[in-house]
């Protein structure tokens, strides 16, 4: 009888004590949860401008077929692609970029960027195409790993598509341009410096200016300066010819 | 008649697609809906019965050919888009969309498409994958009775035609006078299709054969032949075997909607114990994983309401708003270690981002140095040219010139234009404004000189001026100071307009044929982050002053300095009209305009 006392007690205990070290953690979990935690798993993220061919590719590399598509509200994801990383297919859409933005920011590891252009556009109408990379780049450059970016020209098996370093060096055009016009822009609103009250996320303006703050004179932009590796390849998702893009992803995948 | 069914992912996925008039199926067409949906709110009063919504596509740039109307029905688990595309709205033709959609979402539910569809996603699958067969199946059932119905369609448009046979009368009647006796379930809403008549007619063993005989579907009615039947107007000769589909898909249709209900009562109460209901508080409150539903968001939503309003957000902006979180999170699962207020605040911060950024980017300096950078066929300069309107008192010729000097900042020759003829002095301050820039440019430059052309300002920047009277002088100062700025080299021209309330409609109608005459590059509406919910009425009737072919460009919302965290007025602009706002004024110096930064505010809103 004292036994089976004895042996409720202590299990009694136990539990007491298993479910106020539970209670804790969950409790300072919570708390640290409300600051964004980073996710962990490594991935690859597929991003480019609107119809460029980002979710045809996502298709072809996760299900082997080429298929009709249509305009991308929200990301596809493949968790666990080739048991290495989470590959995601982000919308192209200017109102979406932010998508994008928050995951570049709040993800640890991520081991590569393709960044899918359509290379049948006129090269001098890449203006809008070389803002989005530059935005890009403003995180990608800061991050604590250098990002590599594989600037994939798709649709190449058109012939009016342009080679990948006619596309690469009219990016670097464009991007100086940018560059230089983000400097002569109006700088954005910032809660302590213009509204004298209350303390700003600053941390976002500072990032980008760090990395512009490089590029001062007239210097021209080239892929090059940047930490992170830039390669540009071609590549026909609708002919499935996308071998230089798999060899790439291959090689990140086993880094 | 139709144009186009899709059905697909919010992720760019197509499940499903059909051409209703045999062509290719277009995806440009589903592209330019898709666009739409993304830069423009769909608010409640686009809705229909409050399951589909309407939504009028217009050309943008060269993607669309032409205007179309579609209608769509948006499943959240799993969430996929089911869009029906028409040439423009009628009594007739709604009601005919109605209907068809009516039919896909049936039949996509009695095939279970939906299960296999969330299973896959939820398996990290291919999205497709095990689906081949029942959406052939789909595709079959669809068109044998979307053929069907068209006759109906083909009978009430077409009613001058020569071409409505007697063979489609009779069907018709007959099919009348069968509706009446025909009470079992399932087929009665689709019961003005011509084969109804037929589901009476035949015996129950007969059935029985041909449900065995196409469930083992190897041997489908081949696509073609279905295919044909809209064109050659052959309605009344369709063989036995399609008279049997027909039946088949009316049973596959009457079957499942009990299956449902039982369905979904078993969920009710296996979620309704209390065990589960314990471990839900424990979910709710700590663990997540948990899947949200109505209940648990009513108080989160509430009071995430509150605050918006709390912030000057306009109740109805506030409730499109929280209805986009509902949409987001219902039947969605938390993550680990978030609860559902977590879980509604990330998701209204993702809303009110969406809502708040450009649709297209504006980038000012690009679109300025392509235009002045080239001529006129006479060898004139084009100059860039901006109008700002608004309200009286907003903020209009404060911000026109801080615009003046950033621009004059980055080198470029301003024509100030003073097209305020109405209130008495508006010329006035336009010009101490011009000679306050004129000495920023140039410390030398003394006020009230005249400069080499004998106009108020120098070389930099100069005012344009006639006075004051009424409408027409305002559009004959607008085009004159366009040529004379071409012709004097002028880089930039800003015209200054009265303010106007936006409900008088004697003063607000001038505007559309200001547009048209004097063509701005961009008309930039100045509305004042202290006003109330009027904001959004504010902005709606000045969106649509200008006609059905203009649009305001962008927005400057001012005063900001004088609100604290009160930032409502834009989101309400944004809101009602899916114009961007460019800039925020922050002050009563030239230098106090600052880019809108979209994570400012919505943080600011958020906090
Ligand atoms: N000619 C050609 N067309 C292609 C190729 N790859 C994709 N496309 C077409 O390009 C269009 C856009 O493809 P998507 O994959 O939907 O584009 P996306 O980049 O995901 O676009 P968003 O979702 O709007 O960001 C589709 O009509 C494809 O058929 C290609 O290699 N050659
Ligand atoms: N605090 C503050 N005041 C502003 C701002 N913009 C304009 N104002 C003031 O609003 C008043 C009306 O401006 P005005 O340009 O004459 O308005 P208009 O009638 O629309 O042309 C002036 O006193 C300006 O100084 C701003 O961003 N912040
Ligand atoms: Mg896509
Ligand atoms: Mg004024």
């Amino acid at each position: 009888m004292a036994d089976i006392n004895n042996v409720v007690a202590i299990a009694l205990t136990c539990l007491l004590v298993v479910l106020t070290t539970v209670a804790y953690f969950i409790l300072t979990a919570k708390k640290s949860s409300s600051k964004k935690t980073k996710k962990r798993e490594p991935a690859v993220f597929i991003t480019g401008p609107s119809r460029s061919g980002k979710t045809a590719l996502f298709t072809l590399l996760t299900t082997g077929d080429v298929r009709n598509t249509v305009t991308s509200q929200d990301i596809n994801i493949k968790k666990k692609y080739e048991n290495k990383v989470d590959l995601i297919d982000f919308p192209g859409h200017v109102k979406l970029h932010y998508k994008l933005i928050d995951s570049l920011r709040n993800t640890e590891h991520i081991k590569g960027l393709i960044f899918v252009v359509d290379a049948t556009i006129d090269p001098k109408r890449l203006t809008d195409t070389a803002e989005f990379l530059l935005d890009i780049l403003s995180i990608t450059e800061v991050s604590k790993e250098p990002i590599d970016i594989l600037i994939a020209c798709n649709k190449s098996e058109s012939f009016t598509a342009r080679p990948p370093n006619k596309i690469k060096e009219a990016l670097e055009k464009e991007v100086s341009m940018a560059i230089a016009r983000q400097k002569k822009s109006l700088s954005e609103v910032n809660q302590k410096a213009d509204l004298g009250a209350g303390a700003d996320d600053a941390t976002d303006d500072n990032e980008n200016a760090g990395f512009l703050e490089n590029f001062n004179g007239d210097v021209t932009f080239t892929f090059s300066m940047l930490e992170g590796e830039v390669d540009a390849s071609k590549g026909s998702v609708m002919k499935k010819d996308i071998s230089n893009w798999e060899k790439w992803l291959d090689d990140k995948l086993s880094a | 008649m139709f144009d186009q069914l899709a059905i697909f992912t919010g992720s760019g996925q197509v499940l499903y697609q059909y051409n209703c008039n045999g062509k290719k199926f277009a995806e440009a067409q589903i592209n330019a809906f898709i666009n739409q949906i993304i830069i423009s709110p769909v608010t409640a009063k686009d809705t229909l019965n409050g399951k589909y919504s309407i939504v009028n596509v217009t050309p943008t740039e060269k993607q669309t050919p032409r205007s179309f109307c579609s209608m769509f029905y948006l499943s959240r688990q799993p969430e996929l888009y089911y869009v029906i595309t028409y040439a423009e709205q009628s009594l007739e033709l709604n009601k005919e969309a109605e209907a068809t959609l009516d039919l896909a979402l049936a039949l996509w539910d009695s095939l279970e498409i939906d299960l296999q569809v969330t299973q896959n996603l939820k398996q990290n699958n291919d999205i497709l994958a095990a689906l081949t067969d029942d959406l052939m199946n789909f595709d079959e059932y669809l068109r044998a009775k979307y053929n069907e119905s068209i006759k109906h369609v083909i009978k009430n448009v077409s009613t001058n035609e020569e071409e409505k046979t007697s063979v489609v009368e009779k069907s018709n009647n007959i099919n009348r006078k069968n509706n009446k006796g025909n009470n079992n379930k399932g087929g009665r809403k689709w019961g003005r299709d011509g084969m109804v008549e037929d589901t009476s007619n035949i015996d129950s063993s007969v059935l029985d054969f041909s449900s065995t005989a196409i469930s083992s579907s190897s041997t489908p009615a081949p696509a073609s032949e279905l295919d044909t039947s809209i064109d050659k107007d052959n309605f009344g000769s369709r063989t036995d075997k399609g008279e049997f589909l027909i039946k088949e898909i009316d049973d596959l249709l009457s079957t499942n909607v009990e299956n449902k209900k039982e369905k979904l009562a078993e969920k009710d109460e296996s979620s309704s114990s209390y065990l589960n209901s314990a471990f839900g508080f424990l979910q709710k409150n700590l663990l997540g994983n948990k899947t949200i539903t109505d209940k648990d968001l009513k108080p989160v939503i509430s009071s995430l309401k509150k605050k918006l309003i709390s912030k000057n957000v306009a109740p109805e902006a506030s409730d499109y708003l929280t209805n986009l979180v509902k949409k987001d999170l219902i039947g969605s699962k938390t993550e680990s270690w978030t609860t559902v207020e977590d879980a509604a605040r990330d998701s209204l911060t993702n809303a009110l981002t969406q809502v708040l950024t450009p649709g297209v980017s504006v980038d000012l300096l690009h679109e300025i140095q392509n235009k002045t950078g080239t001529r006129t066929s006479d060898g004139r300069k084009n100059p860039y040219v901006f109008s700002v309107v608004g309200v009286n008192g907003v903020g209009k010729s404060t911000n026109l010139s801080k615009l003046a000097f950033w621009l004059l900042q980055n080198n470029f020759k301003v024509l100030i234009v003073a097209c305020d003829t109405f209130r008495s002095g508006a010329v006035e301050q336009l010009r101490v404004h011009v000679e306050n820039l004129a000495q920023l440019m140039d410390e030398s430059h003394i006020r009230g000189s005249k400069n080499k052309r004998g106009k108020t300002g120098n070389d930099y920047v100069e005012l344009f001026e006639a006075g004051y009277g009424g409408s027409d002088l305002v559009t004959k100062i607008a085009k004159q100071a366009i040529k004379y700025a071409g012709d004097e080299d002028f880089d930039i021209v800003l015209m200054d307009t009265a303010g106007r309330r936006h409900n008088d409609a004697t003063l607000m109608s001038p505007l559309k044929s200001f547009a048209e005459q004097a063509k701005p590059d961009k008309i930039i509406m100045v509305g004042e982050a202290l006003v109330g919910t009027d904001s959004v009425q504010q902005a709606k009737n000045f969106n649509d002053a200008f006609g059905r072919a203009r649009n305001l460009d962008f927005f400057i919302i001012s005063k900001c300095d004088t609100v604290g965290d009160m930032l409502g007025a834009m989101v309400n602009m944004v809101y009602a009209t899916g114009i961007p706002i460019l800039f925020v004024g922050v002050g009563q110096t030239y230098t106090d305009l600052r880019t809108l930064s979209v994570s400012w505010a919505v943080n600011t809103l958020m906090a």
